[in-house]
């Protein structure tokens, strides 16, 4: 257990050499490698805390471009929005023109259709009306009829006797031949009748043809020449219709389709 | 047993007397600087030192509140060599060179003049002023602390693995084979730990020394031990449990 000076002495020499040979074959080359290491992982953080400082830049910048198109797209959207709000309006406008165009069309159209409508029946109970009291007139008062329309065709030769003259003379001078159609047969009386009203318009004695036609209904009808003078009852209808009508031609037309 | 469990004399030139634990040293430092320089030269045994010596290098930093760059080797070799050399003596007919007294000393005279060279380094000649502080009266006694400090280091080594192989002796000779091997890695706790605390007692003192001189207040200057704020709180723990 003594204390040997030569293991001592030779133990510290031994164990510097040790350390000094560990320091250069060990510990120096580890500690540059570590340090070595160490820099390059210093440098590659460096590196990669540039690359992200220059991606946050980038961020802001990408954020600033967001910001600036946000209110892009604010600024779009409300231009939009007042563009639309004045097509609406332009629409709503044209629109409310087009309706009341269209209204007044419409009313127009209803206007003539009632006029139409009314004229048609006004014809129709004009057309009615007169067949109705044709019927009764000629059921209830037939003589008084006959008698009324043959005293309206003789007035008619006279207040024709101008333009009967006018005719007559036109076929040549003869003899006048005229022609009564009675929806009856005439009787005597209302030929001869006829006949002196017709000598006395034209100044000579016609030679008056009789013959019998039911469409008349009623009444006489003279034709001498090309001129005709209606004194039946269907001619006076006629006639009555054709007044009634005037006021209405273009109902009558519609109500004739 | 004095032929048997101390230092062997083998061979004597004149007045230089070699030891058995000697030449086991001297193997052990041939080994150890043989094995560093074959494991740097392949790339896998290198990583591995590079991650031991990183990971070393690391907790000895942390262990002080000073630089202790330069102490790093120093302490990995301790380290190294003091483990090697406790744990060679569970080989049969190999002796354990710390259980020689003048290798254990040695080691603690490398320890003690390392610390004061790093203290001197770091504050010149200003470091030798703690030896008169609280006041020039304390010399001796700061003197005395600090050669019993390292008297104190060589023969805790020295004690703890003589003793640990002395026990396993004394069993195997009364009870047999197998009874010393649980004292056997029981030894080899012991020397991990004894390693350690001798490397960490090495930094610890060296670190203090110049902790001491650096800021302390003038009452704790004269402490053998680190001030209870500094990293090196386990240090009185260690001694005691190396104790």
């Amino acid at each position: 257990m003594n204390l040997e000076p030569t293991t001592l002495v030779f133990e510290l020499v031994n164990f510097l050499v040790l350390l000094w040979v560990l320091q250069r074959l060990v510990y120096r080359p580890l500690h540059q490698a570590i340090h070595a290491r160490r820099e390059e992982l210093a440098e590659e953080r460096a590196g990669l805390q540039a690359q992200r400082e220059a991606l946050e830049k980038e961020q802001t910048e990408l954020d600033e471009g967001l910001d600036r198109l946000d209110e892009l797209q604010a600024q779009v959207r409300r231009e939009a929005t007042e563009a639309a709000v004045k097509e609406r309006a332009r629409i709503l406008e044209g629109a409310r023109e087009d309706a009341a165009s269209e209204r007044a069309r419409v009313q127009a159209l209803l206007a003539s259709e009632r006029k139409a409508t009314e004229a048609w029946v006004r014809s129709v109970a004009v057309e009615r009306g007169t067949e109705v009291a044709g019927a009764l007139l000629k059921k209830l008062a037939p003589e008084a009829l006959d008698a009324a329309l043959e005293r309206g065709l003789v007035q008619a030769i006279d207040a024709h006797q101008e333009q009967l003259r006018h005719s007559w003379e036109r076929e040549g001078g003869e003899l006048p031949e005229a022609e009564l159609v009675g929806a009856t047969l005439p009787g005597d009386r209302a030929v001869k009748k006829v006949r002196e009203a017709l000598t006395g318009a034209v100044g000579a004695r016609p030679r008056l043809h009789v013959r019998e036609d039911d469409r008349l209904e009623a009444g006489l009808l003279l034709r001498l020449g090309d001129h005709v003078l209606d004194g039946s009852l269907a001619g006076q209808l006629e006639a009555f219709r054709a007044l009634a009508e005037e006021g209405a031609p273009e109902a009558k037309k519609q109500a004739d389709g | 047993m004095n032929g048997d469990y101390f230092a062997r004399d083998l061979l004597e030139l004149g007045p230089l007397t070699i030891t058995d634990t000697l030449v086991v040293s001297l193997a052990l430092s041939v080994l150890l600087a043989g094995l560093g320089a074959i494991a740097m030269r392949f790339p896998g045994p290198r990583e591995v030192l590079e991650v031991a010596y990183e990971t070393l290098e690391r907790s000895v930093r942390e262990m002080v509140a000073v630089d202790a760059g330069p102490l790093v080797p120093l302490v990995l070799t301790l380290w190294a060599f003091i483990l090697s050399a406790n744990l060679v003596g569970l080989l049969p007919l190999v002796s354990s060179p710390t259980r020689d007294l003048s290798i254990t000393t040695a080691l603690a005279l490398i320890s003690f003049f390392a610390g004061h060279v790093f203290a001197f380094r770091q504050q010149g000649w200003r470091y030798l002023k703690h030896y008169l502080k609280p006041n020039p009266l304390m010399l001796p006694f700061n003197i005395i602390g600090e050669l019993s400090r390292t008297l104190a280091l060589a023969l805790r080594l020295f004690g703890n693995i003589l003793s640990g192989e002395l026990i396993a002796a004394i069993l195997l000779y009364v009870a047999g084979l197998l009874l010393p091997v649980p004292l056997m890695l029981l030894s080899v706790l012991t020397a991990v730990v004894q390693a350690y605390i001798f490397g960490v007692l090495t930094l610890v003192f060296a670190a203090s020394s110049v902790h001491v001189v650096a800021g302390s207040p003038p009452g704790e200057d004269g402490g053998e031990e680190p001030p209870p704020s500094s990293p090196a709180n386990p240090t009185p723990t260690l001694e005691g449990t190396a104790s």
